[in-house]
């Protein structure tokens, strides 16, 4: 009887309103998700560029690349998160000195949506590169001898035909993107992760709360897998099914 | 230099465009080995040119080299008596004016021995891609000619198929009918029914026999000799990048002169 009780107790703490937490819980799992997915975009318009000044670019931009992509692979990506944003912001709050402007206090959304995008942008810029060397050449050479323009062979071509092979690449890396925002709490960014850790801490609920986080990620992860197999789907449909 | 274009113009003026395609000294390398090797062609308007050979003797090559798949590395290309410009740099030879390729590469079709259909598209999506991106045809258009062409070659229940759901044959009945839709003035076959299983040769051949008989124009690289006598009424012989022989096909096929040929025709009968 009385376990029943300090459950039903404890499962108030979740209520939306205060005194519960709940409310803080969704608000904290919406700054992530909104970073997730402004990170990821931004990831994926670097990747879909940097896999491109890859494969057809000239010397310098393909060095610049490979540096890129090897130095955001090679360092833990916490220290990225710190060194981008307290290096960044002192950076951009320098030159608006030196443009004679006063110091900006930089959003903590744009931010993490810049750090997380960095981050993504090199590793979809391999999954990218790779997709695009896995297309059967013959379809490229077809657009070539049909007269298609760079531009028109990469729009209607390259880019979906690559897909197929870049979506189970791509769809890691949205999962990565909506746990690496849990990163961001060292800087101080309210997403969940921070949320819950500070809503643990008042009430010392911890099983409690970090269970709770734990089931929001968890139910991110299974809708998204849900959306990216329809999408994997639809990106597979000129292919035969496999028996 | 200065007297072939000379010549051009007034050939231009009296016959237009009498020469489909001609090829003056075209050689190809690839690093040190050289494929082709000095091949002179000449394809007037109508021809059905057979190109015939040994495997690697550079038939694919020089196909290729005519809608600049291959940038040639010497020798002159003219495409309807307007030669494809190139320039030198230190990477040797490159065409020199891109939008002149791609507007002379719209006058060729070619028909790929792997169909090279493009998988994401539907069959229909395939067949107007290049009619609108390239040559600016209203998309209604370019749906109502694709519908024609399926129709043609007996495929018109399988327009929103995906290719990889198709037989090969079909596929490349829908290949051809990709080449069709762009109305190319010469169309390129490298050996349309190679990848083909033998019972589909058949229907693919009689699509392309079809349109021999339209008097389009046509070269084609083939192992199939006796549909190359049929409908060819020019057969190229190569041998190790170079033209061996070439002449009517009762003359090549039934009384072929170099020792090399007379052993090609019997080894592939
Ligand atoms: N990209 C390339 N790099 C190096 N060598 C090549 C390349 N493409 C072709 N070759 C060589 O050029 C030669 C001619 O090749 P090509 O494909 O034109 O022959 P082919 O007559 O079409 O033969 P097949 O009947 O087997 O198709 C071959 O020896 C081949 O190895
Ligand atoms: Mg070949």
């Amino acid at each position: 009887m009385d376990t029943v009780t300090s459950l039903f107790e404890s499962l108030q703490l979740l209520a939306l309103s205060p005194p519960g937490w709940g409310g803080n819980l969704l608000r904290g799992l919406l700054h992530t998700l909104e970073i997730a997915i402004g990170g990821y975009s931004l990831g994926l318009a670097i990747g879909l560029m940097g896999a491109c000044g890859k494969l057809y670019g000239g010397v310098v931009v393909r060095d610049c690349l490979a540096c890129y992509t090897t130095m955001v692979r090679a360092v833990p990506e916490l220290i990225l998160i710190l060194l981008l944003y307290y290096a960044g912001t002192d950076l951009i709050n320098q030159l608006m000195f030196w443009m004679g402007r006063d110091a900006v206090d930089i959003d903590g959304l744009i931010a993490g949506i810049f750090v997380i995008g960095f981050v993504q942008g090199a590793y979809s810029t391999e999954v990218i590169r790779g997709a695009i060397q896995a297309i059967p050449q013959g379809q490229l050479e077809a657009a070539k001898a049909y007269g298609l323009s760079f531009w028109q062979s990469l729009r209607k071509v390259t880019l979906p035909a690559m897909l197929p092979y870049a979506i189970p690449g791509l769809a890691n890396l949205w999962l990565i993107a909506t746990k690496d925002t849990a990163l961001l709490a060292v800087v101080g960014f309210s997403e969940l992760t921070l949320e819950t850790r500070q809503a643990a801490g008042s009430t010392k609920h911890y099983m409690l709360f970090y269970c709770a986080a734990g089931v929001l990620y968890l139910m991110v992860t299974l809708i998204s897998n849900r959306l990216i197999s329809r999408i994997e789907n639809w990106s597979r449909r000129g292919f035969a099914k496999e028996q | 230099m200065l007297t072939s274009k000379n010549n051009n113009t007034i050939n231009n003026n009296e016959k237009p465009a009498l020469n489909a395609i001609q090829i003056r000294g075209l050689h190809k390398s690839y690093g040190s080995i050289e494929v082709l090797k000095g091949i002179d062609l000449n394809a007037k308007k109508g021809d059905i040119i057979a190109i015939i050979g040994g495997s690697g003797s550079g038939k694919s090559t020089l196909l290729r080299c005519i809608n600049l798949l291959e940038t040639p590395s010497a020798g002159d290309v003219r495409i309807g008596g307007e030669t494809i410009k190139m320039k030198q740099t230190s990477q040797g030879p490159v065409p020199a004016d891109k939008h002149q390729v791609r507007r002379l590469r719209a006058s060729l079709a070619m028909v790929f021995q792997n169909f090279n259909l493009w998988q994401h598209m539907s069959v229909l999506e395939n067949l107007i891609a290049a009619p609108t991106l390239v040559h600016g045809m209203p998309k209604v258009a370019a749906i109502d000619l694709a519908k024609q062409l399926l129709t043609r070659v007996g495929l018109s229940d399988k327009q929103d198929s995906y290719p990889a759901f198709l037989s090969g044959g079909q596929q490349q009945r829908v290949a051809i009918a990709r080449a069709l839709a762009v109305q190319p003035d010469v169309m390129l076959f490298d050996e349309p029914t190679s990848a083909l299983d033998p019972e589909l040769v058949g229907e693919v051949l009689k699509v392309i026999e079809d349109l021999a008989r339209e008097g389009r124009t046509m070269l084609l690289v083939t192992h199939e000799m006796k549909f190359a006598r049929e409908v060819a009424n020019h057969v190229v012989f190569l041998h190790q990048g170079l033209i061996e022989e070439q002449g009517p096909p009762e003359a090549i096929f039934d009384n072929p002169h170099s020792e090399r040929l007379k052993q090609f025709i019997r080894t592939v009968q």
